[in-house]
């Protein structure tokens, strides 16, 4: 069985997780091999799709879990935590 | 907020004719302004700006595009749904094409109200069986009937 990594991150972008922000995600997500979902209040966002991440509706604060597994997973789940700590608003 | 409530027929483009992205969203910048004297005199300021935006990384996936933009001085949101039956290069990241067009104003305020519609419409749109049923409308209240049924799902 693949290990999944697991690591937090608390969006930083003060208008939360709206487009902008996830063309970022979904553009970095798509380099990787590693399966990657991302996970907010319940509700599980594949971190390739923008549609399926702006579905999280993560404000400013929201912690969100970062679920990686395959290739490069403690790579993929790095980059997403920190396109999650910046600032892009 | 019922979501649905922003969506009339007047806001409906049910047969886009257009062959690239950017007259796309000319022809849902002019069925906007159409119903809405607030924004009628902004017309070319919000097409600039939302072709910049789409400019700074597509909204494009899974056959929809959320093309969207906040404009100082507007207290309301504007919403117009464009259809292209055979769909339009959008540069979205999974490389589809664009059928659905949800075109977006919205005022400077109100982000968290915003990330909430944001969310309304990918959930909506992430559905399977909404860009096809979406492309067979005939009637712009069959559009509506589907966000309906969708948001309900």
């Amino acid at each position: 069985m693949l290990e999944t990594i697991v690591l937090k991150a608390k969006v930083v972008n003060s208008h939360g997780i709206h487009a902008r922000p996830s063309h970022a995600i979904v553009s970095a997500a798509i380099d990787f091999e590693a399966t990657i979902e991302l996970h907010c209040d319940g509700r599980v966002a594949d971190a390739r799709s923008i549609l399926s991440v702006m579905t999280l509706g993560a404000a400013h604060g929201a912690v969100i879990e970062v679920h990686a597994s395959g290739p490069q997973a403690e790579q993929a789940a790095t980059k997403m935590v920190e396109i999650l700590c910046a600032d892009q608003d | 907020m019922n979501y649905v409530d922003l969506f009339s027929e007047q806001s409906i483009l049910l047969d886009l004719q257009v062959s690239d992205s950017d007259s796309a969203l000319a022809a849902m910048v002019d069925q906007m302004v159409a119903n809405n004297a607030a924004l009628a005199e902004r017309k070319d300021e919000l097409l600039t700006a939302l072709i910049a935006r789409e400019a700074q990384g597509s909204t494009g996936d899974a056959g929809v595009g959320m093309p969207h933009v906040k404009m100082a001085g507007i207290t309301d949101v504007a919403v117009v749904v464009g259809i292209h039956k055979e769909g339009l290069d959008f540069a979205a990241l999974d490389g589809s094409v664009v059928n659905v067009f949800f075109c977006v104003v919205r005022p400077e305020e109100g982000a968290d109200e915003h990330l909430g519609l944001l969310r309304w419409l990918a959930s909506i749109a992430k559905h399977e069986d909404f860009v096809s049923f979406s492309v067979q409308a005939t009637e712009a209240q069959q559009v509506i009937d589907l966000l309906s049924e969708l948001a309900a799902a």
